[in-house]
């Protein structure tokens, strides 16, 4: 389950990145990550993410993917319309704690 | 997006737009009600505090039918749903004689408890009635979700870069945050959206679309009901007087034939006479089709009668579309989820109805109709909360031991709701707005405290209990929130008149 | 923007819409209704099964009729579609005919 969420909230990060929102999302790695590469990759994260949800044996994950998603999304949209230097740092902090929390398990 | 031509996404705009004003106000009632209903026995945990004993399910029921045999012995029927992790008391309907009752009954005595109130049932009958007589307020219901997921259509094709405007919020530019506002509400939670409108017209299906019953069953409506749950035995009443075997033996058989999963419902049809049946259904906690398995006795003596567990493809189909929409599986994150979609799209249903002002006023002052909906807009949008806030406040003001205690509380809850839509009728909305919101903030701050509430809530910390902490917190963050908005449509009100004042001196 | 709103307030625009408004949803109703029907008798398995497949392909007729309604080229089309529909799915469901118990 940590799988998918993980999956999921990296993968937002990189399809927003596509946009005007580059600039503040991607930061540095601009010239790495360029459009098209980050939107492949966004897409196949998120495809990735669903893979996991439908493969692991509760259905009710397939219901929490989805209901992941407005939650991702929203707060994406939130930190880009009041505080877009923010949403860089907790995804990445995001993502370190979710690792940090699979190598523990 | 060159796919759609622009003349077919003009005409799908203008359908959304109207479809939306249609029954927007009917829809944000509903979507309310029912994201409230997501916490459904919380809410009623919360509307009864003193109520915390607690007891095994099968104990539960049986001291539930002990007291319903003394007190209920002539009732058609006794519906009740056991205690589990989230509900502490055993739900009960029955009839004495004239109309049906709901009731909490105590787990261990069986007696109702003191403080007689619908708790949470009455946002989930809201949902679906809309404090209608039966069959109006379902087919009102069933017409309005048919009326939103015309609207959610049209609403997608008409969104010209839904791809590319995925992560625009402008704040503060009028009619455009307000277009990107209710765009993001409903295109983010799209999922979810269709789902919950697509599974609500499917839990009304019997009234509202009932033709395919009737192509394959004629006017046998029982033949059809058997056969979508097979294991509930319905037969007439032999007229004799009989008394009911103990119930504790029928639910452990009933949970040993679902292979140890838990029962929750139990219906008793006739539960004095020679013909009476014990049905109980398997839980819906643990998966998501809703009602995949019964088992039915034999009243007098406990003996099995029928029997099934679903299979069947399209019956479990019918299952899962239920249980999606009920979402008694859901638990804690995915719960909080069930309740962010709702609120989602509430606020997506409120956000289109303030954009239909917004945008016809930006361009011309506002005809008479559209300020009667400006006006409508303030009454029932700020209106209903203030209903609901109320019935919440009522709960904890009125006395216990009052009679018809629980309709009261009903009755506070329209006629608030009805006052603060009258009120906003008769005033402007540049006072409406605040003078609403600013009720609101009161009332939902007042919920936590008012009759005993502040020492509700320090027993229920001392008992390790979150249900009343965690919700006196939302309520406070609800009235935060209104405060917020009482200053923000009072601070742009007095921004424009600094600017037009200031036009007018240079 | 005068010749527009004059039309806008005519009696043939109005005509139009309320036309258009009555396809879309006791027309969209009624195709969906015989929609349902054709279907839970063309049903594969038991009785029930047909009833739940019928019933569900209804609900997804609403929208796309009511759609149908709005941009159809004219309300006489609009209505003969609805018209055409009820007509086909009423007679398959009656040919049919209703199933074994």
């Amino acid at each position: 389950m940590t799988f998918a969420m993980l999956e999921f909230l990296s993968l937002y990060l990189l399809a927003a990145s596509m946009q005007p929102h580059r600039g503040v999302l991607l930061g540095g790695w601009r010239s790495i990550a360029t459009p098209r590469a980050t939107v492949i990759a966004g897409w196949a994260f998120l495809a990735l993410s669903f893979g996991l949800a439908v493969a692991g044996h509760r259905p009710t994950n397939i219901v929490t993917w989805f209901g992941l998603l407005p939650l991702a999304c929203g707060a994406i949209l939130s930190g880009l319309s009041f505080a877009p230097h923010l949403v860089r740092a907790f995804v990445v902090a995001g993502l370190a704690g979710g690792l940090v929390a699979i190598a523990l398990h | 997006m060159s796919a759609i031509r622009e003349g077919t996404r003009q005409v799908m705009a203008w359908l959304h737009g109207w479809t939306g004003l249609a029954l927007g106000w009917v829809l944000f009632v509903m979507c309310l009600a029912g994201t409230m209903s997501v916490f459904k026995p919380e809410i009623s945990r919360w509307m009864r505090p003193e109520a915390t004993a607690s007891a095994g399910r099968v104990e539960a029921i049986a001291a539930a039918t002990s007291w319903l045999a003394a007190n209920a012995p002539k009732s058609t029927g006794w519906y009740l749903t056991a205690p589990d992790d989230r509900a502490n008391n055993v739900e009960a309907t029955y009839d004495t004689g004239g109309d049906y009752v709901a009731r909490a009954l105590d787990p261990v005595s069986g007696a109702p408890v003191a403080r007689e109130t619908l708790g949470g049932e009455f946002f989930y009958r809201l949902h679906f009635e809309l404090e209608l007589p039966f069959p109006w307020g379902r087919w009102l219901a069933s017409i309005a979700a048919l009326t939103m997921l015309v609207a959610l259509v049209t609403g997608i094709i008409a969104h010209r870069r839904i791809f590319r405007d995925f992560f625009t919020f402008r704040p503060r530019k009028g009619q455009r945050s307000w277009l990107d506002g209710h765009n993001a509400l409903g295109v983010l939670a799209m999922p979810f959206h269709l789902m919950i409108t697509f599974s609500g017209l499917v839990t009304l299906a019997s009234l509202n679309m009932p033709w395919g019953i009737v192509a394959n069953y004629g006017d046998d409506l029982a033949a059809a009901f058997h056969d979508l749950a097979p294991g509930a035995v319905d037969r007439p009443v032999a007229g004799r007087p009989a008394t009911l075997a103990p119930i504790a033996p029928m639910l452990r058989e009933a949970e040993r034939r679902f292979g140890g999963a838990p029962f929750s419902r139990v219906a008793i049809a006739n539960p004095g006479d020679a013909a009476s049946v014990v049905t109980v259904y398997r839980s819906d906690a643990a998966q998501i089709g809703a009602t995949t398995a019964e088992v039915s006795f034999d009243g007098p003596s406990g003996r099995v009668i029928g029997a099934w567990a679903e299979m069947r493809p399209a019956v479990g189909t019918y299952a899962v579309i239920y249980g999606l929409h009920m979402g008694r599986f859901a638990n804690g994150l995915l719960r909080w989820l069930y309740f962010l979609g709702g609120a989602m799209l509430t606020l997506a249903v409120a956000s289109g109805m303030i954009l239909w002002v917004v945008k016809r006023r930006e361009r011309a002052p506002l005809s008479l109709g559209n300020r009667i909906v400006e006006r409508l807009n303030v009454g029932i949008l700020v209106g209903a909360p203030i209903g609901f806030a109320a019935y919440l406040c009522a709960n904890r003001l009125l006395p216990p031991g009052l009679a018809d205690r629980a309709q009261l509380e009903v009755t506070v809850a329209l006629d608030t709701a009805g006052l603060a839509l009258l009120v906003a009728l008769a005033v402007p909305p540049r006072l409406g707005w605040p003078l609403l919101l600013g009720v609101l903030a009161l009332l939902c701050l007042a919920a936590p405290i008012v009759g005993n509430g502040l020492s509700y809530l320090a027993q229920a910390l001392a008992r390790g209990d979150f249900v009343l902490p965690v919700t006196d917190a939302l309520l406070v963050a609800v009235a935060v929130a209104a405060s917020v908005g009482v200053r923000t449509v009072t601070r742009r009100r007095s921004d424009t008149r600094r600017t037009m004042r200031g036009r007018a001196m240079a | 923007m005068g010749a527009r709103a004059a039309e806008r307030r005519g009696w043939r625009y109005r005509g139009n819409v309320a036309a258009r408004v009555l396809a879309g949803s006791l027309g969209a109703y009624g195709v969906a209704s015989c929609l349902a029907m054709a279907v839970a008798r063309l049903g594969a398995g038991g009785r029930i099964d047909g009833v739940i497949a019928g019933t569900l392909c209804a609900y997804l007729a609403v929208p796309a009729v009511a759609i149908w309604a709005f941009l159809a080229r004219g309300p006489w089309r609009a209505w003969g579609g609805v018209v055409v529909l009820v007509a086909a799915f009423g007679a398959m469901a009656w040919m049919i005919g209703p199933p074994a118990r």
